[in-house]
């Protein structure tokens, strides 16, 4: 028996066996989605360790520089002291390597958020503002308004989630009727985009569904031949 | 007997007489206290509602001395008052108790017991103290005397006005109607203190205080003791002075004491010790000093009343039983009797009791009885105290004083331990000898004197430290219950609550209704309706797609119009493409799951086969653990091993991102061979992300797609950023499209299609996708806009008649 | 305080990166380059933990007298047979990434389509549950995205008015998308900056 035959065989029982899903959850199913995480796991501890851990500590620890054996050394005992973290009682002694992941990962998210989409996103909703200079009058004045409606919508938007109230008398909180207003029409466009995006989910997952029709015919005209 | 006659003068009277008509003083006087068994006497507790009754010539101090009511009151109050005042009591000097009798003559317990009675009014308790609801096991007393009011009143209504025999009789056992008979005869002896014997009225009144009574009791009232006063409260019928002149009248009344101990056990560990006179009996001294003589100081101190109290309630049978020539004679005489006399209880039913006072040599029918009594009388104030003990009728029937009732071990030890625990009482008295202690004081002593193991459940070792019962362990079984099943205090306090707390309050309250209500509704729905509905929904989308996939049917138009993302993206693909001279590497960024890999790799497909063509390097790295073999797998299967650098796997995340866009040498110095990635030929150029001439990013992830693109974006200057991306990430990366920081995007079949238009290649897209996937889409708008109307117009629909309802 | 040195370390750590991205003194970039990529072998470290407490998790399952799992010895089995093929073959072999593209890649694209029936029964059953301007302006959006995605107007592209018209629905969700971007922005912004200065500590669990 051809290998490809028999990978493709187990494939096309377990998208059957997914699949069968929609007929509930039924123990074909939850066999195919155990296999899946065992597999998954495997997998990745596999490349973990392959692909990270031996070439990134192993190797320079063996046969780096003693420059790359020190700067080795940190990440090391950080990734040592983080195995403590599968002990309950000896959990507290990962904190530093945990503190190490998320502090450089709060200093690399700040100056993402920052660079990457608070400076990007202002200058994308100015940059519609500038108008071209050939287009003529109907079209400049198009665009302009299409500006303006992506300007608000996107105000409107980030005002709806301050969530931020000034408190009156009888602990009833109320916003500004200016606030509240843009808040409306934020929630407008909220409802748009999240209806955008689930079109696009379910776009992707019938694209999904074709693929594995489109496999499953596949694999019946393997099996057939 | 046909006539009456006077105790006074010796005249005779006719029986309906009720004052004597030659010296005019009341006969029933004399009568109630010869006889003080009234027609309903037979019941104990009546003589215990009797012994409530007001000392009239305890005066007005005896009067506010029983102003307490316990029975009115909560159970665990005067509970609590005892052990109040336990701290205080033992280190009270018992030779003090003389300023304490002229200050209240009645013990406080004995107030207490007072009250209850209800019959003369005297209680002057307030009226808080009456409203105190009573605990259980008293309410079941005062429903006794509710029940037995009539009985009650007649008890002390024929002694006070007459002695209706009769009456009595029919409802005296028998061994009680025998002892009641004698007291007919006894010659009464008139007394302002009609309803208190005298021994009780001396103990109530204390020495000297006491106004001088119509016929002077035989027992000395400065001899008394204050435990004596505290059997006051205990006596079931208030005496004359005269049942101190007959032995068979006050054998009576002690023995109507004891059956009010047996089931009436509240009292005795209701209240705490009467003061101690300073002249007490000669007897009692003896028997105190017996005690001072046996009980070490400490122990006196912790229980001082722990033979008082029962010796109080012990006495007046004792002196009733004698006359008053005896005194202290009668103690010696006793215990001989102890040694000597031991009849079986029916002899004791049976033997009649004399109608006259007799000497104590003519007693051994007497102290036949004694003894059971004694013994049973220890018996019942011991065992017999639970509250739960049986209503005092049944008990007339069988004497309380029966020693078969008696457990072993205590008819056994119950005189031999005896002396081992001596009364704190004595301590300080001096003059009698230990051996001259009479038996049932003996017996009357603490139990953990006489029991060689505890009394009750191992639960309840609460030793009594004050009261009648003090020394006594786990035998108030009823405080437990009754501190257990008082009403709950009620406090005065506002809970104070702030309006920040309210506003919290009801928050809560609202998400727990809401939370009430969706579990309401999430019960009544049922699994099996959603797995059709979906079930019916899976196959009519799958029908069409495979028939659409499969038939052959062209129903998709390819587009005319593109997107300016998708347009740039061919561009910028056409111009890397169209610069042949430039191998300068692409990188892609993988970052797609297996899930929609489907998708991105047929859109990803002919653009990195076009990148390939064109012979550009391509360089991989994944931020997901399976991109590098789906990027191998599935995009570079057919790329030449030379033209691709797969990085591989970058943990970390946005991290590894940073690290890769700031410096891919060090973010990812190796290919997944571990071999040294940037040493190959095509590879050498790139010292940083800006070096390579495009960045493809492979992404079918929202947030992942944005960390990408806030990572490469400021820092790739002219190169430019590239988006494959499955349909569900792409209007969140149509932003960055749109402010320039991604230079162009395919998103999707319909961005393949784009491409696929654009690029003039038909074959890109396989055969039927398009069709299938235009097919299923419009099939879901029509089943979404077909129920959505469907449920809108019922909605409608049900609102009116909502509103009619 | 709770955690010093974690704090610390976060902090620190922190700090040293931010200001080199901001500040990109030739002193600092080094450094950051460095604890960048420190951070790589400690997140791969970090994930074996994760695979290590999911198995210990199923091993407890199976082990389990009141709730057994059977399943999870299934797992158990796959994991082992998984990771001591790749042990074996090394992570490059082309039979062992056969494990990705005939196991992982069939079993989640299927579970992706599957979620095309389950999301088109939820759109359905939409109005069931919720009612509201909101829920109509989802529904609407949803209906027009899917019609646009379909390509089903591609026939009047050509028509300038419907030209436009799909220009103008296409631009309409960017609002939305750059608004709630940069709400996000913002939030990362606060929170690693509450990460920063100590205020949040999340690793001191």
């Amino acid at each position: 028996m051809d290998v490809n035959f028999a990978w493709t065989a187990v494939a096309f029982v377990l998208t059957i066996l997914t699949l069968s899903y929609l007929l509930g959850d039924n123990p074909f199913f939850r066999l195919a989605t155990y296999l899946f995480v065992g597999v998954s796991a495997g997998y990745v501890a596999a490349i973990l360790i392959f692909e990270v851990l031996i070439p990134r500590l192993a190797e320079p620890l063996m046969f780096g520089s003693p420059s790359e054996k020190f700067l080795t050394l940190i990440p090391l005992i950080l990734s040592l002291l983080l195995v403590f973290k599968l002990f309950p009682r000896l959990s507290v002694l990962g904190n530093p390597s945990m503190a190490f992941l998320v502090g450089s990962g709060a200093a690399v998210i700040i100056s993402g958020a920052v660079t990457g989409t608070l400076f990007g996103q202002i200058s994308g909703a100015i940059q519609p503002f500038g108008l071209s200079e050939n287009g003529d009058f109907l079209q400049a004045g198009s665009q302009l308004i299409g500006s303006i409606v992506l300007l608000l919508g996107t105000i409107s938007t980030l005002v709806y989630f301050q969530f931020s109230a000034r408190r009156k008398t009888e602990q009833q909180t109320s916003r500004n009727a200016l606030v509240q207003f843009t808040a409306f029409g934020g929630q407008i466009f909220i409802a748009i985009t999240l209806g955008a995006l689930y079109a696009g989910v379910l776009a992707a997952a019938l694209t999904a569904l074709i693929e594995r029709f489109d496999f499953l015919r596949t694999a019946i005209q393997t099996f057939l031949q | 007997m046909s006539e009456l006659i006077c105790p006074h003068c010796g005249a005779s009277n006719p029986l309906d007489a009720i004052e004597c008509k030659k010296c005019h003083r009341f006969l029933f006087e004399s009568s109630s206290a010869g006889a003080p068994f009234s027609p309903k006497e037979d019941d104990w507790l009546n003589s215990l509602r009797e012994d409530t009754e007001p000392l009239p010539e305890s005066g007005e101090e005896n009067t506010a001395a029983s102003e307490p009511p316990p029975f009115t009151e909560d159970v665990p109050d005067w509970l609590a008052r005892i052990r109040q005042r336990t701290p205080e009591e033992p280190g009270e000097p018992v030779e003090q108790p003389s300023q304490q009798g002229e200050e209240e003559e009645l013990p406080e317990w004995l107030r207490d017991v007072e009250i209850p009675s209800g019959k003369t009014g005297q209680t002057t308790s307030t009226a808080d103290e009456e409203e105190l609801p009573l605990p259980d096991w008293l309410s079941l007393i005062d429903e006794e005397k509710q029940t037995e009011g009539e009985a009650l009143t007649t008890t002390s209504e024929p002694t006070e006005t007459g002695f209706d025999r009769q009456t009595g009789d029919e409802e005296l056992p028998a061994w009680l109607r025998e002892i009641g008979i004698p007291h007919e005869e006894t010659p009464s002896q008139p007394s302002a203190e009609e309803e208190i014997p005298a021994w009780l009225v001396e103990s109530t009144t204390g020495e000297g205080e006491q106004p001088g009574a119509p016929a002077e009791p035989p027992l000395s009232q400065t001899e008394e003791t204050d435990w004596l006063k505290s059997f006051a409260a205990f006596e079931t019928q208030p005496a004359s002075e005269e049942e101190e002149s007959s032995a068979a009248a006050p054998e009576e009344d002690w023995l109507k004491t004891f059956e009010a101990f047996e089931s009436q056990p509240e009292p005795l560990f209701s209240e705490s010790q009467p003061p101690q006179p300073e002249d007490e009996s000669d007897w009692l001294k003896a028997f105190e000093d017996f005690r001072s003589e046996t009980l070490p100081e400490a122990e006196t101190e912790e229980e001082p009343e722990a033979v008082q109290q029962p010796a109080g309630e012990e006495s007046p049978p004792l002196e009733s039983l004698f006359s008053e020539p005896l005194e202290e004679d009668w103690l010696q005489s006793l215990q001989s009797l102890q040694e000597e006399v031991s009849l079986p209880e029916s002899e004791e039913e049976s033997q009649p009791i004399s109608e006259e006072a007799e000497p104590l040599q003519e007693l051994p029918p007497l102290t036949e009885d004694i003894f059971p009594v004694t013994e049973g009388a220890s018996s019942a104030f011991i065992f017999e105290t639970p509250a739960q003990e049986s209503v005092p009728e049944e008990e007339l029937d069988v004497s309380p004083f029966i020693s078969e009732e008696l457990p072993e071990w205590f008819d056994e030890q119950v005189f031999e331990s005896a002396e081992e625990q001596p009364s704190p009482a004595g301590e300080a008295e001096t003059g009698l000898e230990p051996a001259e202690l009479p038996g049932w004081l003996e017996a009357m002593r603490p139990i953990e004197a006489v029991a060689p193991g505890r009394i009750g459940s191992d639960d309840d070792q609460r030793i009594e430290t004050s009261g009648p019962l003090s020394g006594f362990q786990g035998v108030l079984p009823a405080e437990a219950l009754v501190t257990q099943y008082s009403k709950p205090a009620i406090y005065s306090a506002r809970l104070q609550v702030s309006e920040k707390q309210r506003t919290y309050a009801n928050l809560l309250e609202t998400i727990l209704q809401q939370e009430k209500q969706g579990q309401t509704t999430s019960a009544a729905r049922s699994a099996a309706p959603q797995i059709l509905g979906r079930l019916l929904v899976g196959v009519a989308i799958a029908v069409i797609v495979l028939f659409a996939l499969f038939g052959g049917i062209r129903i998709a138009a390819p587009p005319t119009l593109f997107a300016q993302e998708n347009v740039n993206f061919f561009t910028q693909i056409q111009s890397l493409t169209s610069a042949a001279g430039q191998n300068t590497p692409v990188l892609l960024a993988v970052d797609f799951e297996p899930a929609l890999a489907g998708e991105i790799s047929k859109i990803a497909s002919p653009v990195i086969g076009d990148l390939l063509q064109a012979g550009k390097p391509l360089a991989v790295v994944s931020s997901n653990p399976t991109g590098a073999a789906l990027a191998e797998d599935l995009l570079l299967s057919s790329a030449p091993p030379e033209q691709i650098l797969n990085l591989g796997y970058l943990p970390g995340g946005v991290t590894s991102m940073a690290a890769l866009a700031n410096q891919p040498a060090v973010a990812a110095p190796r290919d997944r061979s571990g071999a040294f990635a940037w040493d190959r030929s095509g590879f050498q150029t790139i010292q940083q992300i800006s070096d390579f001439s495009a960045v493809i990013l492979l992404t079918d992830n929202t947030d992942t797609s944005r960390l990408w693109i806030e990572q490469l974006s400021p820092v790739l200057e002219n190169t430019p950023l590239l988006i494959i991306a499955s349909s569900q990430a792409a209007p969140m990366i149509q932003p960055y499209l749109q402010s320039g920081q991604a230079g162009g995007m395919l998103a999707g079949l319909p961005g393949l299609a784009a491409y696929q238009q654009l690029s003039g290649k038909p074959d890109i897209l396989p055969a039927g996708y398009l069709d299938a996937f235009q097919a299923g889409l419009m099939l879901i708008v029509v089943l979404i806009l077909v129920f959505s109307l469907y449920y809108l117009v019922m909605q409608f629909i049900r609102k009116p008649e909502t509103k009619g309802k | 305080m709770r955690a010093p040195v974690s704090t610390a370390i976060a902090i620190a750590t922190g700090l040293l990166v931010l200001l080199a991205t901001l500040l990109p003194l030739p002193v600092l970039v080094p450094i950051r380059q460095i604890l960048l990529s420190w951070t790589i072998p400690v997140a791969a470290t970090a994930g074996l933990i994760a695979i290590a407490n999911l198995l210990g998790v199923h091993w407890r399952k199976l082990n389990s007298a009141r709730e057994r799992d059977y399943y999870s010895s299934i797992l158990l089995i796959a994991f082992v047979a998984t990771f001591a093929a790749g042990l074996v073959l090394g992570p490059t072999d082309a039979d062992f990434q056969k494990v990705v593209t005939f196991i992982q890649y069939p079993v989640e694209a299927s579970l992706m389509a599957v979620l095309t029936v389950t999301l088109t029964y939820a759109a359905i059953r939409l109005f069931q549950r919720k009612r509201g301007w909101l829920a109509v302006l989802f529904t609407a959006s949803t209906v027009v995205f899917l019609i646009l995605l379909s390509g089903f107007l591609n026939v009047g592209e050509n028509i300038p008015l419907v030209k436009d018209i799909l220009s103008a629905l296409n631009a309409l969700p960017l609002a939305g998308a750059r608004g709630i971007l940069l709400g996000i922005a913002l939030g990362s912004i606060t929170t690693g900056l509450r990460i920063l200065i100590g205020a949040d500590r999340p690793y001191s669990g």
